[in-house]
């Protein structure tokens, strides 16, 4: 058996173009990439991070689905920020650890990533097809908003793997 | 009744979800400092409280009116605030009560001062 190793810049193994080419070739391509990225959902590789992530994701929004889930009259969680948190953890690389999965007042869901008080990363989704970034990095700090379509910002993966030093 | 809020003031921010605890290491979560839609932080200034009076202000005051469990509170100094550009608004309503206000208006820069008060405070779980 063989394992599939993921280098640290590419996109991640869970998710398959949208878009493909017209030749055979290309279609064949598109086949084995799918059947390929359907293997590695099977819980002994890649998949079981993925399954935990999913479970969290909707658990996360089973309970805080409803107004003023924390007292302090913050929005429900809607499906569509369940959905775009969804996509945007199946676009992460496979080198990175999954993250935590947190509800923020504003009915954003975070993505969390946090190695002590000063080494932390934050990305939160609204389902309005942005998201929003914030890090604190030793004395450094970074934070921005992005457009959210197929592809993860360069952004991303850059303040990813200055965290994880990769 | 207190005055001007001072620098050196300790601020409590109490905590009823525990979506902003961070359990592997209980660590407040910067999401519990994040700005409510009106565009303040709810906290209580507790300078001068013995503990008990401050879990009394978090039980009497927010948990119970609120009707949420009162799982902890973080405490920051109004220094800490101060710093990040923000104004702390002690309205004394209920008494002790203070928003902190005057957050940016970008998500992002509210989640990294957030990211930061929370780097600042240190969390007491009840």
């Amino acid at each position: 058996m063989s394992i599939a190793i993921q280098c640290n810049h590419c996109p991640s193994f869970a998710v398959v173009p949208s878009s493909t080419g017209f030749s055979a070739d290309s279609i064949d391509l598109f086949k084995s990439l799918k059947k390929g990225i359907g293997h590695i959902w099977e819980p002994v590789t890649l998949g079981r991070p993925l399954e935990e992530a999913l479970k969290s994701l909707i658990e996360l929004y089973i309970e805080r689905s409803d107004a003023n889930w924390d007292g302090y009259n913050a929005s429900p969680l809607t499906e569509d920020a369940v959905s775009d948190a969804w996509k945007l953890i199946k676009l992460l690389p496979s080198s990175i650890r999954m993250p935590e999965i947190l509800a923020e007042p504003n009915g954003e869901i975070a993505l969390e990533w946090y190695k002590g008080s000063k080494l932390i990363f934050v990305v939160s989704v609204s389902g309005k097809g942005t998201i929003t970034y914030a890090g604190i990095f030793g004395s450094n700090t970074i934070h921005g908003s992005e457009y959210f379509s197929e592809s993860l910002s360069p952004i991303i993966v850059e303040s990813l793997r200055r965290l994880f030093c990769l | 009744m207190l005055g001007p809020v001072k620098p050196e003031e300790s601020l409590s921010r109490y905590i009823l979800d525990t979506a902003y605890i961070r359990s592997s290491d209980k660590t407040v979560r910067h999401s519990a400092f994040m700005p409510s839609a009106n565009g303040e932080t709810s906290v209580f200034r507790i300078s001068g409280l013995a503990d008990f009076e401050i879990w009394g202000i978090g039980c009497l005051e927010v948990a119970q009116k609120r009707g949420k469990p009162l799982l902890g509170r973080a405490d920051i100094l109004a220094l800490d605030v101060i710093e990040n550009n923000l104004q702390i608004d002690p309205d004394n309503n209920p008494p002790r009560h203070a928003n902190i206000v005057g957050w940016p208006e970008e998500r992002s820069e509210q989640k990294l001062i957030a990211l930061r008060l929370a780097a600042n405070a240190q969390l007491h779980l009840k």
